[in-house]
């Protein structure tokens, strides 16, 4: 991935101007700020949905979105399988092995309108795991789930994460969800000449030991709250 | 099935063509002269006659042939055009006022003109493609503009081919809304093929049999090829009903 300069207007608005933005290799990075600050635009660039001359990323992406966006016509398994290239048993024999790990087995045969909301994101982040990318991005991929559910699908996406680990850019508006997920949490804010960052900080303490209460985790979560206010 | 569905599902149209057949068996009886309106018994009994002959069915696999024929072109050139149409802005534009001036046309202009153009054997199969060609077209156009951008999205993040995202993400997606519009455009067609043949007096057509009762003021048999083009259409629809029922499962999931 390269590091280069990202330049965003949509009509008037600057997004983003000469930005510069490099995810650190096989590490978390998460991106908090307000509304209209750039986040998810920053994921469309890296995912080439919004092109760049030359591109910021030049191979595969995988990108979980914050709603599940399965294709309805296909099964959770077939879901996981189109996004694979090869011969369709193995594909779907990849698949089966992935809802089974995740424990969504009992979820292969059916479809998107027969899953309940939790089960179709866990499924959406199966399909971005299960795609050969060394890029994983995630706009906001727990919105509006209700905690329980939220802390579940951490949990899941932290351990098959930590199982085969790749760069990731994670968006979020949720402090506690950055401060459990990152290896480094950058704050964005929207200035008159696009986005800038105002917080850049490394995390580097055990994701099991990420705790309320602790120290270093009170702390940070305090710096967090502070900026954030303030923009 | 519960016996609210029975009586929702299959008591009430019986009831219904009951109810039709009876008031038509009435005015029929009220009138009493078989020349101005036939009674259904006499109808049928000259339907069951034509049914006997071999013309008959010449006639109908001729104006079936056309129907489908016209229709199968207009919606393979149709989905060409909104292809073309969406992945090309400017194209669309300048295409606009050609479809718009098809729509507006008066249908029986379309057809005079045609008739002075075209031999009557063709004519048919000319019109019925003007006239459905613009409807077609705009209802692929729509079908693939009500696609979920958001599910377009998805497919280019995780770098779908382009026929991957035509055949995977777009087909599917459409399929609903082009039956829809077929289903209307299809039965508009057989309507529109058997007026056409009337006009133009197609040789060995449903229209020429139907125009040559009119002349001979054979009622009863006049209705007769009407109850024909009417099962002819009832057949297109139930092909179409099957067809969207095994398709129903691969989009909805059910």
């Amino acid at each position: 991935m390269e590091n280069r300069e990202i330049s965003v207007r949509f009509g008037d608005k600057i997004i983003f101007d000469r930005f510069r933005f490099h995810p650190e290799e096989n590490k978390i990075t998460c991106i908090l700020g307000p509304s209209g600050s750039g986040k998810t635009t920053l994921l469309k660039v890296f995912a080439g949905l919004i092109p760049q001359n030359p591109k910021v990323c030049a191979g595969k992406c995988s990108m979980i979105f914050q709603d599940h966006r399965l294709l309805p016509n296909l099964t959770a398994r077939d879901n996981l399988a189109i996004v694979l290239s090869g011969k369709r048993k193995e594909k779907r024999e990849k698949a089966n092995r992935l809802l089974n790990d995740m424990e969504l087995a009992d979820a292969a045969n059916l479809y998107p309108s027969e899953l309940s909301g939790g089960m179709a994101q866990r499924v959406a982040i199966a399909r971005a795991l299960i795609y050969p990318s060394p890029l994983l991005l995630m706009d906001e991929p727990f919105k509006g789930l209700d905690l329980a559910l939220q802390e579940r699908l951490i949990r899941y996406f932290i351990k098959y994460w930590e199982n085969e680990k790749r760069t990731a850019i994670f968006v979020t508006h949720s402090i506690l969800e950055a401060i459990l997920v990152a290896d480094r949490i950058v704050v964005l804010k929207n200035g008159e000449k696009g986005a800038e960052v105002v917080f850049d900080r490394a995390f580097e303490m055990p994701r099991k030991d990420r705790a309320l209460g602790d120290p270093k985790v009170d702390e940070l979560r305090s710096d967090l709250h502070s900026v954030l206010v303030s923009l | 099935m519960t016996g609210k569905r029975i009586a929702e599902n299959v008591v009430a149209p019986i009831v219904g063509l009951a109810a039709f057949i009876g008031i038509w068996y009435a005015l029929a009886a009220a009138i009493g002269k078989e020349i101005i309106l036939p009674t259904p018994g006499e109808t049928l009994r000259d339907f069951f006659r034509l049914l006997s002959h071999r013309f008959f069915y010449a006639a109908i696999g001729r104006t079936l042939l056309r129907t489908i024929l016209s229709f199968l072109i207009a919606f393979s050139l149709a989905s060409i055009f909104a292809f073309l149409s969406k992945i090309c802005p400017f194209f669309r534009k300048a295409f606009a006022p050609f479809t718009i001036l098809l729509r507006v046309l008066p249908t029986i202009s379309v057809i005079l003109l045609v008739l002075i153009w075209f031999k009557s054997a063709t004519a048919p199969f000319v019109i019925t493609f003007l006239v459905i060609f613009p409807m077609l077209y705009k209802t692929v156009t729509d079908a693939a503009d009500g696609v979920d951008p958001n599910l377009i999205e998805m497919g280019r993040s995780y770098g779908f081919s382009p026929s991957k995202l035509l055949f995977r993400v777009y087909v599917p997606q459409m399929t609903p809304a082009l039956l829809t519009g077929i289903g209307i455009t299809l039965s508009f067609s057989v309507k529109l093929t058997v007026a056409a043949e009337v006009l133009a007096y197609t040789k060995e057509s449903m229209g020429r049999y139907m125009q040559q009762s009119a002349a001979y003021i054979e009622t009863a048999t006049l209705l007769a090829w009407t109850l024909a083009a009417v099962f002819l259409g009832f057949l297109l629809e139930g092909i179409l009903y099957l067809i969207k029922r095994s398709l129903t499962r691969w989009f909805y999931g059910k």
